[in-house]
């Protein structure tokens, strides 16, 4: 079976906490600020496109004022599907609404050692370990640059950091923190590599880009830049607001989605008017301030009910849809970490989220800890089957059975039961059995047995690499030093 | 509206679909072809008296009733749809209206898990140190006997449990384990102690009643008899079957699904046309067995899903649905409690559930664990807060707002955040500050945090129990220990 159809969920048990009248306000409101507020683009190149297109801009403070009908316009050029590659054909990801993905996260700078909970400065091993977990895990299905590579070389670092998910993992990467040019045009050519020429990588993305928008209402000069460079090589490109309620947008949620649609929406005009039918992601990982701490969160309500409403607004655009859940902001492994999670999953996939991103962090996306991981992998495997939801059919309602049995407790040994009893969901990690069988087995926490699972995955084989890839790729980021000293 | 209750109020809500109106028909209609082809066994002439005289056929010997669906349609259409749940105090009182979402402590493990690990028998103190945590808790609505009072005489201890919740705290009361319809009486004469009166209990029902129906297909005798006269008296019932999946209903969840609901329809209809207007509550508590271990699992996605599938059944027969959740497996307050307890909590109340029971067990309902429901207080203060959902309208959606700011990020000093700042939810138990702040702190555990919370609302002062209701109830105890009652 394909990595894919164990992931499948179908027409998915949705929790429609809009109604259609509230999503199409919110719509319009977007479009009213795109239109008379616009938005900053801090890119010419950015500018010459809309302006080409309709948009009053203004050159010196690089506000483009974009009218509704040219975003509309725009915004029916989005592709509805399409297919995230992976090194490993049977890890491809279809984007269609009936399927659902985690990846890891990014980009922390920490990393926590399982053992003392020490906490220390992140790098590219810890990238490579992060890949091969995630390669393990039957539940995750995407890398990514977890946590920064920060004994690498600032300028090709974003390089090392898609090297070590890619030769430790098969499955598809994303890509966060591109800042330059160089670091975009070797990016794509690692890509080719891997799918084998620029067609095949058109078809088959073999990374996602993440580009972070600047609330309120800017685009950065370099983030728009490359999403026009990404967008031609067909890389999709998710569009990653993250306003913060009450501080960089408005503490209402209602308002924030406003805010954070016009950001999304705006980033996807920009590159559908330059490349029609481009892939483009409705993505966002909005938090909220904590008022006593100062801190933000989130996996507040607040912040996870923001998502909510952005999923509702990228089914409307019929685009789909990614969204950070997973970021706690627990300090180690634990309870926190586990309920705050749990929501933040359980919310996101059922307002529609194609894919979070994404579990491994702690401390709100700071600190590395791989075993929780492995305890998000139990959760999604669970949020899976319900948002499956329940088959209702002649031979599942069972009413021949339940008459055949009357009043007497015999499933256990029905045809019925041996036949079903596999579809039935298997803990992976969580105790199920007696309370003297656990005491037996030493009284260990899930953590515990968290930590025992990523200890053995990573004392285990890796995937093989083939080699003249790995060649290619060091040449790839040896050139890319040579640019970046060049400039 | 009760103090509590409007803390507790989320609105209407647009409820999450786990079935299509179809799958809803279908499952209303299978459970009628099963009612009426194969009947459920009463166990209980009585309830035949009253099935019979609508239309069912009647076995006396196996005590099966073979139930028509007019005599179900009958039954369904006096069932009341709203009513309200009273407190020990009137400030608890708590709707159930569908807009209004509780928790309530689970019940009835036998054992408890102390803050050193130690697990040893329950005692009548744990139940009154239990229901004192709960009375402290703002977002628990109502108390249970946690544990059973093992030191108490058996033939009171349900009496005792009551006393012990009732005196510790000022929330609405769940009995669980009576097993004899004599024992309805004297916590009926309690109840109406705390209410002022017999009219005055029908009206704020001081207790509520959970009564499990047997799978497969079976309802008890005491059940039946003791919903007679729980049903008179005004006390609400909740309908709790708890069918295994794969053992004793089908193992596919549709198929318990119409397990589950033949027989909450069985029981609603012998309640029902015995005391039209019966309050009932649609219950349950499914599990699914783990074919690995044998052992069966109240938090297994199918098991979860089947809960979901009840609060559907139960706003399609128009009743509350007062649905079990919190059976964790998980043997300490860690992980798993949380991520098993989160998942049903979020999916049950999405799903339409009114309230929740029950908080505070670990083990599968076996022991009690303080942290636990210190725990579920605060967790489901956030689902609360995500069941209300979002308020989309001009001040919320704030236009003029964005385009009054731009692209300058001054939301914190504005007079809109000013206003609407006091309604985001605030973290009690969760770590919201910086991580250096976390370790300067001694890196506290939210387990040991939460131990901290219960500790610190035991070491509080008891809410006041009136000195008249105490001396009744050490009668009404002294007269069944007696034989007197």
């Amino acid at each position: 079976m394909a990595h894919a159809d164990t992931c499948y969920i179908g027409k998915r048990v949705k929790l429609e906490l809009l109604s259609p009248e509230d999503v199409r306000q919110i719509h319009e409101a977007t479009l009213d600020v795109i239109e008379s507020v616009g938005v900053k683009y801090h890119s010419q190149k950015a500018l010459d496109i809309l302006e080409a297109h309709g948009a009053t801009v203004d050159r010196e403070t690089t506000v483009a004022q974009i009218p509704a009908a040219v975003v509309e316009k725009a915004m029916s050029t989005v592709p509805h599907e399409f297919t995230l590659g992976a090194r490993n054909p049977e890890y491809d990801l279809p984007l269609d609404g009936e399927h659902i993905y985690i990846s890891s996260d990014g980009c922390g700078v920490f990393a926590r050692d399982p053992a003392t909970g020490e906490v220390r400065p992140s790098r590219k091993q810890d990238l490579v370990d992060c890949a091969r977990v995630v390669q393990a895990l039957g539940n995750v299905s995407a890398t990514s640059a977890v946590v920064s590579a920060q004994d690498c070389p600032p300028e090709t670092r974003v390089l090392h950091e898609l090297d070590a998910c890619v030769r430790n993992s098969e499955k598809h990467s994303i890509v966060v923190s591109i800042k330059e040019d160089w670091e975009a045009r070797s990016l794509i050519k690692m890509a080719e590599a891997l799918a084998g020429g620029t067609e095949e990588l058109k078809k088959r993305p073999m990374f996602t880009a993440i580009i972070c928008t600047v609330s309120p209402l800017h685009q950065e000069r370099y983030g728009m830049d490359l999403a026009l460079v990404l967008a031609e090589a067909g890389i999709p490109v998710s569009f990653y607001p993250m306003p913060i309620l009450g501080a960089t947008g408005p503490i209402t949620i209602a308002g924030a989605a406003v805010m954070t649609n016009a950001e999304m929406v705006s980033g996807a005009v920009l590159v559908q008017l330059a490349h029609p039918g481009a892939k483009v992601i409705h993505g966002g990982g909005p938090t909220a301030m904590y008022m006593s701490s100062g801190a933000y969160a989130s996996n507040s309500p607040e912040a996870l009910l923001l998502r909510s409403c952005q999923g509702h607004m990228a089914d409307f655009y019929g685009v789909p849809a990614w969204y950070g859940a997973g970021a706690t902001t627990a300090k180690e492994p634990g309870i926190q970490s586990a309920y705050e999670n749990t929501l933040a999953m359980f919310m996101t996939y059922a307002n529609g989220a194609d894919v979070t991103f994404g579990t491994g962090l702690l401390d709100g996306s700071r600190i590395l800890c791989l075993e929780n991981m492995v305890v998000d992998d139990e959760i999604i495997g669970m949020v899976k089957r319900i948002l499956r939801g329940i088959e209702v059919s002649k031979e599942t309602l069972a009413v021949d059975l339940i008459k055949k049995m009357g009043f007497g407790g015999n499933y256990l040994f029905d045809n019925h039961t041996r036949a079903h009893v596999r579809e039935l969901w298997q803990a992976k990690l969580g105790e199920t059995g007696s309370y003297e069988g656990w005491k037996n087995a030493g009284a260990r926490s899930t953590t515990e047995k968290a930590q025992e699972k990523v200890a053995e995955i990573l004392a285990a084989e890796p995937v093989p690499f083939p080699a003249d890839l790995g060649a290619e790729f060091d040449a790839i980021i040896a050139a890319a030093a040579r640019e970046a000293a060049a400039q | 509206m009760s103090a509590h209750a409007e803390g507790r109020f989320v609105g209407s809500r647009r409820p999450l679909q786990i079935l299509s109106a179809d799958d809803v028909a279908r499952i209303h209609e299978a459970s009628l072809d099963v009612l009426a082809g194969v009947g459920v066994m009463f166990h209980s002439q009585r309830a035949l008296d009253v099935l019979e005289a609508h239309g069912a056929t009647v076995d006396r010997e196996t005590t099966v009733a073979r139930i028509p669906a007019r005599a179900v349609e009958e039954a369904l259409a006096t069932l009341p749809a709203h009513f309200t749940l009273g407190g020990r105090t009137p400030d608890f009182d708590l709707p159930l209206d569908g807009e209004h979402v509780y928790l309530a402590s689970d019940g009835c493990a036998t054992f408890v898990r102390d803050a050193d690990g130690t697990v040893r028998p329950s005692v009548k103190q744990d139940v009154y140190d239990a229901a004192r945590v709960v009375d402290g808790l703002p977002n628990l609505s109502a108390t249970s006997a946690l544990v059973s009072a093992q030191d108490a005489p058996e033939e009171s201890r349900v009496l005792h449990e009551l006393d012990a919740c009732l005196r510790a705290s000022r929330k609405h009361s769940i009995v669980v384990s009576i097993k004899d319809a004599t024992e309805a009486k004297p916590l009926i004469r309690m109840a109406e102690a705390v209410a002022g009166g017999a009219a005055e209990l029908k009206a704020r029902p001081i207790f509520s009643v959970i009564l499990c129906t047997v799978s497969p297909l079976h309802q008890e005798r005491f059940g039946m008899e003791l919903a007679f006269a729980l049903a008179a008296a005004g006390i609400p019932i909740m309908l709790y079957p708890m069918p295994i999946l794969g053992a004793t209903a089908p193992v596919t969840p549709a198929g318990t699904a119409v397990v589950n609901n033949t027989e909450i329809l069985a029981a609603i209809t012998a309640v029902q046309l015995a005391c039209p207007g019966a309050k009932i509550v649609h219950g349950g508590g499914p599990t699914a067995l783990f074919m690995r271990t044998g052992a069966y699992f109240a938090n297994v996605p199918e098991a979860l899903m089947l809960r979901a599938a009840q609060a559907q059944m139960a706003r399609f027969y128009g009743l509350p649905a007062g649905l079990g959740w919190g059976g964790t497996k998980a043997k300490q307050p860690e992980a798993q409690a949380a991520y098993e307890n989160t998942l049903g909590m979020v999916l049950e109340m999405a799903a339409g559930a009114d309230f929740l029971f029950g908080a505070g067990l670990l083990d599968s309902v076996q022991q009690m664990s303080l942290e636990e429901l210190v725990i579920a207080d605060e967790v489901f203060g956030m689902v609360t807060r995500l069941v209300r959902g979002v308020t989309v309208d001009k001040e919320h959606l704030a236009v003029d707002l964005i385009k009054k700011m731009g692209f300058k990020g001054d939301y914190l000093f504005d007079q809109h955040t000013r206003a609407h700042v006091r309604e985001l939810w605030r973290a009690r138990l969760a770590e919201t500050g910086t991580y250096d702040g976390w370790k300067a702190a001694g890196s506290p555990r939210l387990e040991d945090k939460a131990r901290a919370v219960a500790e610190g609302i035991l070491a509080s002062p008891t809410p006041d129990f009136p000195a008249a209701l105490d001396r009744e109830f050490t009668e009404i105890i002294a007269a069944v220990e007696a034989g007197r009652f």
